[in-house]
């Protein structure tokens, strides 16, 4: 998924942000308190700042972090993440379902192929619906999914027998015939081929349960009135200002929910927004920190033990388009990966990343944290380039997009491609029109800046992503160095073709390997969600899916 | 002054005709793909050809333009391709908080710009005027969004008089001073130098001379001959602001927090949303265009001098 549908309004607030550094030069605030300890108790609405507000609250069409942790609080699916910080966030628990289907509980067929569902009898639609969740409500929700045209990841889903046949255009298929309605309470849904991550894809917001009769009644217009079955349930919208969830008494777990309600307010920038809980008007800053009041804040002794932060399952890597030359050249690509000067990068980025030399992340299963590719070596860079025929180095355009932190990473790794002889221009694009370019085929990008943050923890999200033939010789593919290799494809096949995690994990450790070496790109870092929460509040953490898990936290 | 009025009005039509014509082919010029920002990366390439047709995206420019006019025409400027919401409702949601911002904003723009330009004119080379002088420089030179954040941490932060960049709605309009005085501070800069030179212009005339000679109090001779006649730059620069503060001021919007149409726009360009920032350009262009026939009709009634035929 790329970060650009989450940075609405960035620049603007950079912009902002280093004015505030002058300004708030000696700020004071409360003190004590926040994070995970303490004992919850019932009450209180938290107040979350986000700068802008989600364009609707639709699971099967937003997919942009705001508005998926804000559906993960008032709806549910069949089976969710953990309710837990770090890798153990990334493990199923039992949802709208009362177990995580698997061979042992006979939730999987032998075969891999069959998935079965008991659904819980106590799960209700919030009011004014009030009626118990069914099997077919689930089958309904993502039967609606798959048609909608907005809904942008029915290709999870297409591996349902019967999926592709019922969203292809001018279908007159009436049901997915792979997902089937045993009883109100039971469902099974059979695929056309073993797939080890489709719990992953069962867990995701898209999935989520609607009420039908409250969808046709508000039509296009759902997004702005969403009713579900999960911990809140949504009370008011005002535009441009906030929306606001009170709990829901129909939840079936509700004696885990501590907040009566949580209120997102929106139209303030993240500096502002960092007063604003500083005042204690706020009580967790949605945005994060803004990068240019993190030194400060973390300094502060006041405000430095209301900081959390936490490794986004995400990297920021340097593509090279090997149908362009130089970079078709393998020793050019590695050279650029030895020029790449990561202490450097990791003083600009003061706390927003911490060093990655390999293409998973640290908590995307096959990281490998002795794995060490490519180090700064601007020597040895030259010496490759040298050997590539290009002792005096050359000139090429790096290109990026507008929105920070892309501009002040160029700005950094010009400096370093400099230092070994390639004199790259920097050409800025708005967001828009750079993804789609780095995304057409023939485009003439040599080289440039991206970023991904996972869908799902595996890393066939990765490798099937961003280094896969599929994704090279489509238009529209993700893959912005137009690399693949028969190998990589090979492993990759294997990979998918079995649900045993741990070969899985070795698999994708062999095609790391291969391409780190043949090196259509140069990892820069591993982004870091760093945000504060008031004194007021308990029981945080960060998600390492939803990011934020409103409906863990509690006032004091 | 009929016929005057009428042709101004075809020429309205005429300047949003081609506002939006060439809005719509800027839109349509940037190479992003339309089908993936509305569906998202992931999209499949079913998808978006589901999308592409849906929306008409596969059709030739102009015959684009051709729908969005005549739509346009029967007061239907479509619906955003994020939020689905009509495009006529979520400018008319956005706009009381930007129209709370601007009068609060030329409210302040007048009250501090008028009676410093009148005291700098009045009291030439005083020390109150080289004062002023640099207070101007100073408010024209300091960026709108720094000016903000200082006023905020000094009023709203430190001392709590202000709310703190939270926008309440007309109900509450105490959160529309900081961001009105904020841009007032800016523009009366402007306001005081115009006035200033436009008040040094006629202080010298044969009327204001034969005034004073009359023996007419000097306020009288303020009012009535020197400021009426110095009026004109500031009705223009006025008329100019009316319609530039009510198109969304984004930056002052981001600073404080305030959900107006600014603020929508940014993020409508940001996601590539055409029917929401089409629909702010020509709203916006319109108040402009509107400002500008009121300040033009404004003249007459100040300088009977001015006829239009």
């Amino acid at each position: 998924m790329r970060r650009w549908r989450m940075r609405l309004g960035a620049t603007l607030t950079l912009v902002v942000a280093l004015t505030l550094v002058v300004a708030s030069c000696g700020s004071s605030g409360g003190g004590g308190g926040g994070g995970a300890t303490g004992t919850p108790q019932k009450g209180g609405v938290l107040n979350v700042a986000w700068q802008g507000e989600p364009s609707g609250l639709d699971p099967a069409i937003q997919y942009e972090v705001k508005s998926m942790g804000m559906e993960n609080a008032m709806y549910d699916t069949l089976i969710k993440y953990a309710p837990a910080a770090g890798e153990a966030g990334t493990k199923f628990v039992p949802d709208l379902a009362t177990e995580v289907p698997t061979t042992a509980n006979g939730g999987l067929s032998a075969d891999g192929l069959t998935y079965t569902f008991h659904l819980r009898t106590d799960a209700k639609f919030a009011p004014p619906v009030n009626r118990a969740v069914t099997a077919e409500d689930w089958k309904w929700s993502v039967e609606r999914m798959m048609r909608l045209p907005k809904a942008p990841a029915i290709t999870f889903y297409e591996g349902i027998v019967g999926a592709k046949a019922y969203d292809a255009t001018n279908s007159k298929a009436t049901e997915i015939t792979g997902i089937k309605v045993v009883d109100p309470q039971t469902l099974t849904i059979t695929l056309t081929q073993p797939d080890p991550t489709f719990l992953y894809k069962i867990a995701m917001n898209f999935t989520e349960v609607l009420d039908k009769a409250t969808v046709e009644k508000w039509g296009n217009q759902y997004p702005h009135h969403p009713l579900g079955t999960g911990p809140f349930m949504f009370s008011k919208w005002t535009p441009g200002q906030e929306i606001v969830f009170t709990r829901n008494p129909n939840y079936w777990d509700a004696g885990k929910v501590w907040l009566d309600g949580v209120d997102f307010k929106f139209g303030a920038g993240s500096s502002t927004a960092l007063l604003q809980l500083e005042r204690g008007t706020i009580d967790v800053l949605g945005d994060g920190v803004p990068a240019a009041d993190y030194v400060r804040v973390k300094n502060d002794p006041k405000w430095s033990k209301n900081l959390s932060g936490a490794p986004q399952i995400a990297w920021f890597y340097v593509f090279m388009n090997t149908k362009i030359k130089p970079f078709d050249n393998l020793k050019v690509r590695q050279a650029v990966n030895y020029a790449v000067n990561s202490a450097k990068l990791q003083k600009l980025l003061a706390g927003q990343g911490t060093p990655l030399n390999q293409i998973y992340p640290n908590g995307m299963p096959g990281y490998d944290p002795a794995a060490q590719f490519y180090t700064y070596d601007p020597t040895k860079a030259k010496a490759l380039l040298a050997e590539a025929g290009f002792p005096n180095g050359f000139k090429t355009t790096f290109y990026t997009h507008n929105v920070d932190p892309f501009p002040r990473i160029a700005q950094s790794l010009q400096n370093d491609l400099a230092q070994v002889g390639i004199k790259a221009d920097i050409k800025v694009m708005d967001q828009s029109s750079y993804w789609t370019l780095t995304m057409t085929m023939g485009n003439p990008i040599p080289l440039g800046l991206s970023d991904w943050y996972m869908d799902f923890p595996d890393p066939s999200d990765w490798v099937g992503v961003l280094f896969s033939k599929a994704q090279a010789t489509m238009d529209g593919g993700e893959n912005a160095s137009w690399w693949w290799d028969p190998q990589v494809e090979a492993l990759y096949a294997q990979s998918q073709a079995t649900t045993d995690q741990a070969k899985r994990i070795d698999l994708f450790r062999q095609m790391q390997k291969i391409i780190m070496d043949q090196a259509p790109a140069a990892p820069l870092y591993q982004p870091v969600f760093n945000t504060m929460i008031s004194d007021n509040v308990g029981g945080f953490y960060i998600h390492p899916i939803w990011q934020l898990e409103y409906q863990d936290y509690w006032k004091k | 002054m009929g016929k005057y009025l009428v042709r101004r009005c075809l020429w309205m039509v005429v300047v949003l005709f081609f506002v939006s014509l060439i809005t719509f082919l800027l839109v349509y010029a940037v190479p992003a793909n339309k089908a993936k920002s509305i569906a998202g990366t992931k999209a499949s390439p079913e998808v978006l050809a589901r999308i592409t047709k849906e929306y008409g995206f596969d059709k030739p420019v102009y015959e684009q333009y051709g729908i969005y006019v005549w739509h346009l025409l029967h007061g239907n400027l479509g619906f955003s391709y994020q939020t689905q919401q009509p495009v006529a409702t979520s400018i008319w949601q956005r706009f009381p908080a930007t129209v709370m911002i601007a009068v609060f904003g030329i409210f302040f723009e007048l009250l501090i710009g008028i009676p410093i330009g009148m005291v700098s004119a009045l009291r030439q080379y005083s020390f109150r005027d080289r004062a002023f002088t640099v207070f101007s420089l100073l408010g024209i030179a300091a960026p709108s969004f720094w000016l903000g954040m200082i006023l905020m941490y000094a009023l709203a932060f430190k001392i709590h008089v202000f709310p703190l960049g939270s926008y309440s709605g007309w109900g509450h309009p105490w959160s529309g001073v900081l961001p009105g005085l904020t841009l007032g501070l800016g523009g009366a800069a402007w306001y005081s130098r115009m006035l200033r030179s436009s008040m040094l212009d006629i202080l010298n005339t044969d009327y204001v001379k034969a005034a004073r000679a009359k023996g007419l109090p000097e306020r009288t001779v303020v009012s009535r001959h020197i400021l009426r006649n110095a009026w004109s730059p500031i009705i223009t620069l006025l008329g100019i602001d009316v319609g530039w503060f009510l198109g969304g001021v984004l930056v002052i919007e981001v600073v404080f927090g305030i959900p107006g149409i600014g603020q929508q726009a940014w993020q409508a360009i940001l996601n590539q949303d055409t029917p929401i920032i089409m629909g702010t350009v020509v709203f916006a262009a319109m108040l402009i265009v509107i400002a500008n026939l009121v300040t033009d009709i404004a003249y007459t009634w100040l300088d009977p001098r001015v006829k239009y035929s």
